[in-house]
């Protein structure tokens, strides 16, 4: 009641809204020009964050020490990018990669977690699982070096608990993430997997085109939308009849069909009668055939028949589209930007070389000069801030089992600049309101947190409840900003950043003031940008 | 349920409005978008297209008009009566848009952006004014950010942007924490932003000089958190207060709202479309009249400064299915008003069997095009908001423009 009182006195310009200031250098302490050239620090930082979602540690700097041109530094920064993916973490970087692609973390499939007898609080985890299917798959393909095509010829999906419970597979080991087969339909990789057909419907009207479709999109980066469109006004559009008719044989319709019907006439096995859990769950090898009625397209990838989800595989395997799609889509990752035609036939070739494993084409990427662009600088995505995080505090802002920065609908990843989950936008390269809000927020929270449990985060090296020298917490201060920024502290800086503790310690304590001095150093505007 | 907004209704309320707002950063109109999602009838309430032996009009209608607008009557949605007859000379609508599509996703991505694949912006994102705390505020509905995630702030369904401003967010964690007190926080974002001033003037680039103005702007929307809720219940009338409230106080350029009802009818159509238009009309006219009487942040109504587009992503076929029910329909219509706008006056049209009829700059009905672009409402839309449309290829529909 105080506090709400308060609070609309403020509002009514009744109460004092002055802050109490801490002094801080004119250069705001530690903050250095930016270099003309990457550094070779500035781009270890970079390939890790990109190759794993975290800053470097200090230790894994050291290498690059006295080495002040990328030149020099070229086979330790060789050196660090193969530990980098190798790094247990790189799987989850590439799913969070390639989530824009396949646009499968959404939060509004159609089948209710009641209706696969869950309650409603698991169903944001149900969700989650089902999304992260199809990337699980694309992560396992990149992190073994399977070839890039296993992705569409593969004979195994991902499961966890949540889906093998529920999807028909069989399950290699427990536990996690692990691999499946499905035991009711063909083969064909990520053809076959729920978790990208329940991303993709098929209504019915549309006989599968729109999934069709997607697979155009997502694995020859030739989506059929991108080409005009239009209802010829002789057609009658209520007359089931003359639109068959048309797809067959109207000039401005027949352009796009005659390769998209046949595509879609691979997927019939997956269309479903109704958006419940069984028909959705289940292949339907009966239906198959039901081309023969719907849209009269023999099962064919661009002229060349098939009859499988196995033969679809295959042929965008063999399809040249397919590896350059890969080859432009990680281009488009790691530079933000589109290669031009030699970036995209020097990363193709590497590709190819290395047997088409993703290692082997970010290899080339991030040598690539548009990578190494001092210019270019990113801002971290929610997923790089969530992850790093946990790295630093052993926190993760987690609500009802949901990660939080991960969720749209109910949490926070556009808010905190993310891409959105189904329009599979990029994330926000323009830090904004909701952004600074959300950093703060989570910042404040993983410092309180890191205060609380000194021990579990590993981060204090003093008690945190109990004032302490000006030496140790110097040398406290010290140690922290060689943890986040991987290089010492400039002196101003720890005066600066004393000065901020001595104040939060007056207002309301010494755990207080670590959580907020914490809070400060992990908002640092350095550690948001690289 | 007592809510903030409801503790700070009537008086007290008024008074925060006129003491409590963000400096307008420009004159641009502000606009709201109600989206209603999986395909409306225009036929039930803003097509009359009676008379026409391949279109079966829902029964218990009349063709009626107000201040120049033909629309569709019943006694079962008064509110559409009320809407039009109370507003009807500041309203426009735009008939026969092509979606060029009858899957949802596809129309919804090509009636909110002009284009059915790539980057494009939905078209609030793309008129929304980065110098505003909440460029875009997305109460609910799709989105498409395209290039321009940064104008996207979603108010999320369980609270999480009011969580965010109120600092509430940690209590959702499942390892709670205590946070810090607000005098402390305080010192700690004056500590934060002199650092990104620092590191601004140290190294100047855009990203560094946009940290600074969003730290900035995070700070203006802390300083308000008692006094707005982003929180709405969910439907329209709720949605529709909430973008009251941040548009008198100038935190958002655009606003979407969107009711969690479902549009898309295949059986018993004409039934729930006539519940379903009553009960949008019914908050669109009471949001009407709350924009004359609202003051804006310059202090003139806001009904003034803001243009509000009523869409849906594709209509109802002509004929109803074996169940009563009307399938998908690749050409609606658009409903619109407010400054700019020209009122009373209905644009495009439906040809014998309900295909669009293309309109020109001019507002002249062009036969040889099967219905108006998408595109050319967002070159409208761009012009309205003092925006060159220009990059996008295609004239702003100028009739549609007072």
């Amino acid at each position: 009641m105080v506090r709400g009182l308060a609070a609309v006195l403020v509002a009514l310009g009744c109460a004092s809204e002055s802050v109490t200031t801490v002094p801080i250098t004119a250069d705001g302490g530690d903050v250095a020009p930016a270099p003309a050239e990457m550094s070779p620090t500035a781009l270890a930082v970079r390939l890790s964050i990109d190759l794993r979602g975290v800053r470097p540690t200090p230790e894994e700097l050291l290498p690059l020490e006295g080495l002040n041109t990328l030149e020099a530094a070229d086979a330790a920064l060789q050196t660090l990018v193969d530990d980098f993916l190798r790094d247990p973490r790189f799987p989850k970087r590439v799913r969070d990669l390639w989530a824009p692609v396949f646009r499968t973390r959404v939060e509004d499939f159609p089948v209710p977690s009641t209706a696969l007898g869950l309650t409603p609080e698991e169903q944001p985890a149900l969700y989650a699982s089902i999304g992260e299917e199809p990337l699980q798959v694309v992560a396992r393909v990149a992190d073994e070096d399977l070839p890039w095509t296993e992705l569409v010829t593969g004979n195994w999906t991902m499961v966890d608990d949540t889906l093998a419970a529920h999807w028909p597979v069989e399950r290699e080991g427990s536990g996690g993430w692990t691999p499946a087969q499905y035991t009711d339909r063909p083969a064909a990789g990520l053809l076959s997997v729920n978790g990208l057909w329940w991303r993709y419907l098929s209504d019915g009207v549309s006989y599968g085109r729109g999934r069709a479709n997607a697979v155009a999109r997502i694995f020859l980066c030739a989506d059929f939308l991108d080409r005009p469109v239009d209802f010829p006004r002789e057609l009658d559009l209520t007359d089931e009849a003359a639109i068959k008719a048309a797809v067959r044989e109207n000039t401005g319709c027949v352009g796009c069909h005659s390769a998209l019907d046949p595509l879609a006439g691979y997927l019939a096995g997956l269309q479903y009668a109704d958006l419940t859990g069984p028909e959705l769950i289940a292949y339907h090898p009966e239906r198959e055939r039901e081309w023969g009625v719907t849209t009269e397209s023999h099962p064919a990838f661009y002229g060349e028949a098939g009859y499988s989800l196995a033969d679809l595989g295959r042929q965008l395997a063999a399809d040249p589209r397919y590896v350059q799609c890969a080859v432009e889509r990680s281009f488009e990752m790691l530079t933000r930007r589109k290669p031009d035609l030699w970036a995209l036939t020097r990363h193709r070739e590497a590709f190819l070389a290395g047997g088409l494993t993703l290692r082997s084409l970010l290899r080339s990427i991030v040598r690539d000069p548009a990578y190494r662009d001092a210019t270019a600088e990113r801002l971290i995505t929610p997923e790089i801030w969530g992850d790093q995080l946990e790295a630093w505090t052993g926190y993760r802002l987690v609500s009802a089992g949901a990660d939080l920065l991960g969720t749209d609908r109910t949490g926070l990843r556009s808010l905190a600049g993310g891409g959105d989950g189904r329009a599979g936008s990029n994330s926000s390269e323009v830090p904004t309101t909701t952004m600074a809000l959300v950093w703060q927020r989570t910042a404040e929270a993983a410092a309180a947190y890191a205060a609380a449990n000194p021990e579990e985060s590993g981060l204090f090296e003093v008690d945190p409840s109990v004032p302490g020298e000006p030496e140790s917490l110097g040398a406290q201060l010290r140690a922290w900003h060689l943890r986040l920024h991987g290089r010492p502290m400039a002196e101003d800086g720890v005066a600066a950043t004393s000065a901020l503790w001595d104040t939060l310690a007056a207002m309301d304590g010494p755990r207080a003031a670590w959580a907020g001095v914490l809070t400060a150093l992990l908002r640092d505007p350095e550690l948001l940008v690289y | 349920m007592f809510t903030r907004r409801a503790l700070l209704g009537g008086a007290l309320a008024s008074a925060l409005v006129a003491s409590a707002r963000v400096p307008s950063p420009g004159p641009r109109r502000r606009f709201v978008f109600v989206i209603n999602r999986g395909g409306w009838d225009p036929l039930t309430a803003l097509a009359p297209m009676f008379g026409r032996a391949q279109i079966v009009m829902p029964g218990a209608t009349e063709a009626a008009s107000a201040h120049g607008l033909e629309y569709v009557a019943s006694t079962l949605r008064p509110s559409v009566t009320r809407f039009f007859e109370g507003h009807g000379q500041r309203v426009a609508l735009l008939h026969g848009l092509s979606v060029r599509s009858v899957a949802h996703e596809v129309c919804e991505r090509t009636m909110m952006t002009g284009a059915a694949t790539g980057d494009a912006a939905d078209h609030a994102t793309r008129l929304a004014d980065i110098a505003r705390p909440l460029p875009h505020l997305l109460l609910a509905g799709p989105s498409f950010p395209g290039a321009h995630v940064a104008r996207v702030a979603r108010a999320g369904e369980t609270g999480q942007l009011q969580q965010l401003v109120d600092g509430s967010l940690r209590l959702r964690s499942d390892r709670a924490t205590s946070g810090l007190s607000t005098p402390a926080s305080r010192v700690v974002n004056d500590f934060v932003r002199r650092r990104a001033r620092a590191a601004r003037d140290a190294r100047p680039g855009p990203v560094r000089a946009a940290l600074v103005e969003a730290l900035g702007r995070a700070e203006q929307l802390e300083d308000l958190r008692w006094d707005v809720d982003y929180t709405s219940d969910g439907t329209l009338t709720g949605q529709l207060e909430v973008s009251l409230e941040v548009l008198a106080r100038g935190l958002a350029h655009c606003v979407t709202v969107s009711p969690l009802v479902s549009w898309d009818t295949h059986t018993d159509s004409d039934n729930q479309q006539s519940q379903l238009f009553e009960s949008l009309f019914a908050g669109l006219d009471s949001f009407a009249t709350r924009l004359n009487t609202t003051l804006g942040p310059s202090g003139a109504p806001l009904s003034e400064e803001v243009v509000v587009v009523v869409l849906s992503e594709m209509a109802r076929t002509p004929q109803l299915n074996a169940d009563l029910g009307r399938d998908h329909w690749p050409w609606t219509s658009a409903l619109l008003w407010g400054p700019g706008v020209a009122g009373g006056r209905v644009l495009g049209a439906y040809d014998e069997g309900y295909r669009g009829v293309g309109v020109d700059a001019a507002g002249k009905l062009d036969p040889s095009r099967v219905g108006t672009s998408p595109l050319e409402l967002a070159a409208t839309l761009m012009t309205l908001a003092d925006l060159d449309p220009g990059e996008l290829g295609v004239a702003p529909i100028s009739a549609l423009l007072s």
